[in-house]
């Protein structure tokens, strides 16, 4: 039936051609009409047996006369729709104007797993390119192409679909396998936009996509960045079904195809400082189909062994994180890096983290009610906190400054990562501007209140009346009181599901008496929380009477920074925390936990551009891998600071720096992570993974070849091929029933 | 000295329609059959038991006993028989159709023929020469009549040596485009001949056939042998042709455009059946009959004609 409609359809696609065709099924009616009119003449004798036979076997006669009629204009009709779509698409221009105009796209995934090939082997890169090649050829000179690249590099043989296939050919020739993951969803949906412009003007749109049907390509990589959204790569490829008139998947890939990468490395805290030993979480993936015993996992500093590592036993598939402590002896810019022994895709087998180390984290401690001595301020045990180590071994990572509130205005925050609001009084408009500028840059603030804390002020400049800094509505004063109304305390609830109190929690249950839930709180400001559930609570009292229990500490992330508001003081007035031996892990670990990580550019994804403060490097003529070049320039930010940024995309992974002189690699780039795992999926998990029909996968290279090849010259079915052979059965159909007939000897 | 095989293939070339066609004149081409099928024969026609001794000679297992000639025997002791010269009273009445459909010629072997082709009425022209011929010279008396729809000429029986000239002179006359009514003249000369008769029917028999079996049976009722020779064109039994034709009807039959092909098994079916209807009532009526192919040599018609004959004589 489907046929038959296909059949009709070409009707409408090429009313030309099917004038042609109804045309041609007149032939043996009008050879029959003329074999009538041409006959020799015999005069005969007799007659009337001949007469006789011809009554007899008349109605006989008429029956087979029309059924063999009937067959044979069946069958030049049925052929004349089969050789049309062979002529249609051979005809260059003459079939665009009888046929409509087709259009033809390749997704061509060039991300870095199709380097995989074995040794001595053509890499699945290689293979495609002969058969995206290939393809091109099977189309016809009228036909427009476009080839999308499904690496997520942004680079594309030609924007829109085009007419020189000369030109097409000549890229091909020279493309090269990325370093990028597959971005199938992006072509996909780059190739259903160009079909929606075209749709009113073609008859036929088809997409051949060529992959190696790596696991990666449809589906999510874990925690491992740049991995697939499945549920976006569907969706994607239902809108292009619709506009589509066909799509076909080529599978380039090989069953056996394995991998081992090195798929993140980052510092454990949001600053690397110099001088002390920094811990990196680096994250290795197994993708192959078995377990990797043992692992040597290497690490360097600027070239240097610093580390080495057994990674024991990996399941097949799995991802293993293993931190690596480092000490980093100057600050300044460094670069680390991971490496496994390497494979047949040595491209993530080493993953560099290029990154400034810094000498301090500085800390702007504003106290509200100083005293002659700042360190006796209500900033006392946070100045304390600040200056002293976690183990109390080494000088602090923090460099803590104090200043009053009336230094504030002056004090340039963009120096600081972290400022501390102590017992202030509300912030003036400018200071208020200020603050929220250094927050959403990236800068972590906290506010502790006091008794110099007016709350309606205070919530309508930073609350969400103003500066929406706040992430709660300070409230009434709670003064904890006991039974018999007089006052009394309260303690922090024995909750320890949020992260930044972990260690308490992991201390709380070995019995360990670490002085946190004995924090003595007498009062403190009721925080409000916001309904939309932007607030995070970190800390909350335990419950009082009726089972309520307060929040103490709340935080919300604000552009690219954070704010942490607490619900008592930084001193000891309202609370003994800041004595307890728990206060200063506590603002160590609150501190790592909502300071933002530094955004340096130094360490970038494929398809970024370099875009770093002007300090870092200087403008010109850079190199990077594959001697890449690149032109990086200085211009001016909006806020009015000069950076450095580069004229294109980063394609390739490696080390980038400016040509000549002595200044070294200043960027790096990483093969994306979410490739690594290229176990080949089946046919059918894939068109599971798609919604795409597994009758359209086409993993064998002979069926590669038939039908990528002849079969792209149809209108996007195989029914040309089968019309063909349907009418060559109609015609010995015609001849057996002939000679049965007597018709033919 | 030839061998036997060599005469054999020799005489029957002249038996050969092909070569037969070549002689216009139709004696000679009567005696050439004759004289053909007697070289073949070894064995000479104008032998038989007439009242006019011959010869004798020396008996020989088969013999008809009744010849044996007694007085030698008693001179000799050696059984001899008697050879007389024929003279019988044989009346050899030739029946010859020269309607419209006996001018077929077949258009399918027209390659070999001279102009206007060898017709089935040349064929039967022929044969009954032959007849006459060999009648003749055994002293018995032939006669001839050439009918269509009606009897056109009719030559009464006799054994007079001129009676071989006239019958030849009647049978070279160029037959008219008439139709036919066999069955119908076979009851006309069944009223007309007197005596009892070897009647030769020579046609094709495009008749009804039910008509030709009632006339057979007229002419067997009067006590009349007959020989029934249906003369067809080799393009009539097989029927050969292969591209669309327009048959156009002898004897105002009509015509017809047809792929003959395709009517072929069944023009086949009905002509058999036609002469199958025929065949079984001659078989009934002890009537020779003789489907001769004007294709294949003459030779086929004389050895039943004879057979016939000495049957009657006995």
């Amino acid at each position: 039936m489907l046929a038959m409609i296909q059949v009709l359809a070409i009707g409408f696609m090429a009313p030309w051609l099917f004038a042609a065709g109804a045309a041609a099924t007149s032939i043996p009616i009008i050879i029959h009409l003329l074999n009538k009119r041409k006959f020799r003449i015999v005069i005969w004798a007799a007659m009337e047996f001949l007469l006789a036979a011809q009554r007899r076997n008349a109605r006989r006669l008429k029956f087979q006369r029309w059924m063999l009629l009937a067959l044979r204009c069946l069958a030049l009709l049925v052929i004349a729709a089969g050789i049309s779509q062979f002529f249609l698409s051979g005809c260059g221009a003459l079939g665009n104007v009888l046929r409509g105009q087709r259009v033809a796209v390749l997704v061509w995934d060039d991300s870095y797993s199709m380097g995989y090939g074995k040794p001595g082997a053509p890499s699945a890169f290689e293979q495609s390119r002969k058969l995206a090649d290939k393809w091109l050829s099977g189309l016809s000179s009228g036909d427009k192409a476009m080839i999308v690249r499904a690496s997520g590099t942004g680079l594309q043989l030609g924007n829109k679909p085009t007419l020189d296939h000369r030109a097409l050919r000549a890229e091909i020739a020279a493309a090269q396998v990325t370093d990028s993951g597959t971005d199938l969803a992006g072509a996909i949906e780059q190739t259903t936009e160009t079909f929606k412009t075209m749709q009113k003007e073609t008859s036929a749109r088809q997409v051949v996509m060529l992959t190696d049907m790596s696991k990666s390509s449809v589906q999510g990589a874990g925690k491992a960045e740049g991995g697939v959204d499945p549920e976006r790569l569907k969706k994607t490829i239902e809108e292009l079904k619709k506009v589509a008139t066909s799509v076909r998947v080529a599978d380039v890939g090989v069953d056996a195809q394995s991998n081992v990468a090195v798929v993140d490395i980052r510092a454990v805290r949001p600053a690397v400082v110099a001088g002390i030993l920094n811990e990196f979480t680096i994250t290795v993936m197994n993708g192959t189909d078995q377990a990797q015993i043992d692992l040597p996992l290497r690490v360097t500093l600027d070239g240097v062994e610093v580390a080495q590592q057994k990674l024991g036993k990996m399941e097949a598939g799995a991802t293993k994180e293993v931190v690596v402590a480092v000490s980093l002896p100057t600050a300044g810019r460094h670069f680390l890096e991971a490496k496994l022994p390497a494979d047949l895709l040595p491209v993530d087998d080493v993953r560099r983290l290029m990154m400034n180390v810094h000498k301090e984290v500085p800390v702007l401690l504003v106290d509200g009610s100083p005293q002659d001595n700042r360190t006796l301020g209500s900033t006392t045990y946070l100045w304390f906190a600040y200056g002293l180590s976690n183990e109390g071994k080494s000088a602090s990572v923090f460099a803590p400054k104090v200043v009053t509130e009336i230094e504030l205005p002056t004090t340039p925050l963009s120096q600081y990562r972290v400022v501390v609001l102590s017992d202030t009084a509300t912030p003036g408009p400018a200071t208020l501007e200020q603050l929220k500028k250094f927050v959403e840059e990236g800068g972590l603030l906290m506010v502790f209140p006091g008794g110099h804390t007016n709350v309606e002020t205070m919530n309508k400049a930073l609350g969400e009346g103003g500066a929406k800094l706040l992430p709660a509505t300070f409230g009434q004063l709670v003064a904890v009181m006991d039974k018999d109304l007089k006052p009394s305390s309260t303690t922090f609830a024995e909750d320890f599901s949020h992260p930044v109190l972990k260690m308490f929690g992991d201390a709380y249950k070995t019995g360990l008496k670490v002085g946190f839930t004995q924090v003595q709180t007498s009062q403190y400001l009721n925080l409000g929380l916001p309904k939309d559930g932007s607030a995070e609570v970190i800390l909350r009292y335990a419950p009082r009477e009726g089972g309520v229990s307060d929040a103490a500490v709340v935080t919300k992330v604000v552009g690219k920074g954070r704010v942490v508001q607490f619900a008592s003081t930084a001193d000891s007035r309202w609370n003994l925390f800041g004595g307890k031996p728990s206060f200063l892990p506590f603002i160590h670990e609150l501190t790592y936990f909502a300071m933002p990580r530094e955004v340096e550019g130094l360490t970038l994804r494929l398809g970024e551009k370099i875009n770093l403060a002007a300090d870092q490097a200087v403008a010109g003529s850079w190199s990077g891998p594959r001697n890449q070049r690149l032109n990086v320039s200085t211009k001016v930010g909006v806020d009015g600071k000069a950076r450095l940024e580069s004229s294109g995309a980063l394609t390739f992974a490696g080390m980038y720096g400016p040509s000549g002189g002595n200044t070294g690699a200043v960027v790096a780039v990483n093969a994306d992570s979410g490739e690594a795992d290229i176990r080949h999926l089946t046919k059918g998990a894939f068109a599971a993974a798609t919604g795409l029909d597994a009758t359209e996968i086409m993993q064998q290279t002979k069926e590669l070849e038939v039908r990528g090849g002849a079969e792209d010259k149809t209108s996007g079915t195989p029914i040309g091929r089968w019309l063909i052979l349907v009418a060559l059965g109609l015609f010995m159909l015609e001849t057996i029933l002939a000679r049965l007939f007597s018709v033919y000897k | 000295m030839t061998t036997t095989a060599e005469q054999t293939t020799d005489y029957r070339k002249y038996l050969d329609p092909r070569t037969l066609a070549k002689v216009q004149a139709l004696d000679i081409r009567a005696r050439l059959i004759v004289e053909g099928f007697i070289t073949g024969m070894h064995r000479s026609p104008y032998k038989g038991f007439s009242i006019e001794f011959a010869q004798h000679r020396q008996y020989v297992q088969g013999d008809d006993t009744r010849y044996i000639d007694w007085k030698v025997f008693g001179r000799t002791d050696r059984h001899y028989i008697k050879q007389y010269e024929e003279e019988t009273n044989l009346q050899v009445m030739l029946l010859v159709d020269a309607s419209e459909s006996m001018t077929y010629a077949g258009a399918q072997t027209k390659g070999w023929k001279p102009d206007g082709g060898w017709r089935k009425f040349d064929h039967a022209t022929s044969i009954a020469a032959s007849l006459a011929y060999v009648a003749l010279h055994q002293q018995d008396s032939a006669g001839l009549a050439v009918f269509d729809e009606k009897m056109r000429h009719f030559i009464k029986p006799s054994n007079n040596p001129k009676q071989w000239r006239t019958i030849v002179d009647e049978l070279t006359t160029v037959p008219k485009n008439r139709k036919t009514r066999t069955g119908a003249m076979l009851s006309e000369m069944a009223e007309q001949l007197r005596h009892r008769s070897l009647i030769v029917l020579i046609s094709d028999l495009f008749d009804d056939a039910e008509a030709i079996v009632k006339g057979l049976q007229h002419l067997r009722y009067k006590r009349h042998d007959l020989i029934l020779l249906q003369i067809l064109d080799n393009d009539e039994i097989d029927f050969p042709f292969e591209s669309t034709t327009l048959f156009k009807g002898m004897e105002e039959l009509g015509e017809l455009v047809v792929e003959p092909r395709s009517l072929r098994d069944a023009y086949i079916e009905e002509m058999k059946k036609h002469s199958e209807i025929i065949r079984e009532a001659c078989h009934k009526m002890h009537v020779d009959y003789v489907q001769v192919d004007t294709s294949l040599p003459l030779d086929v018609t004389l050895p039943g004609f004879l057979a016939t004959r000495a049957a009657r004589m006995k």
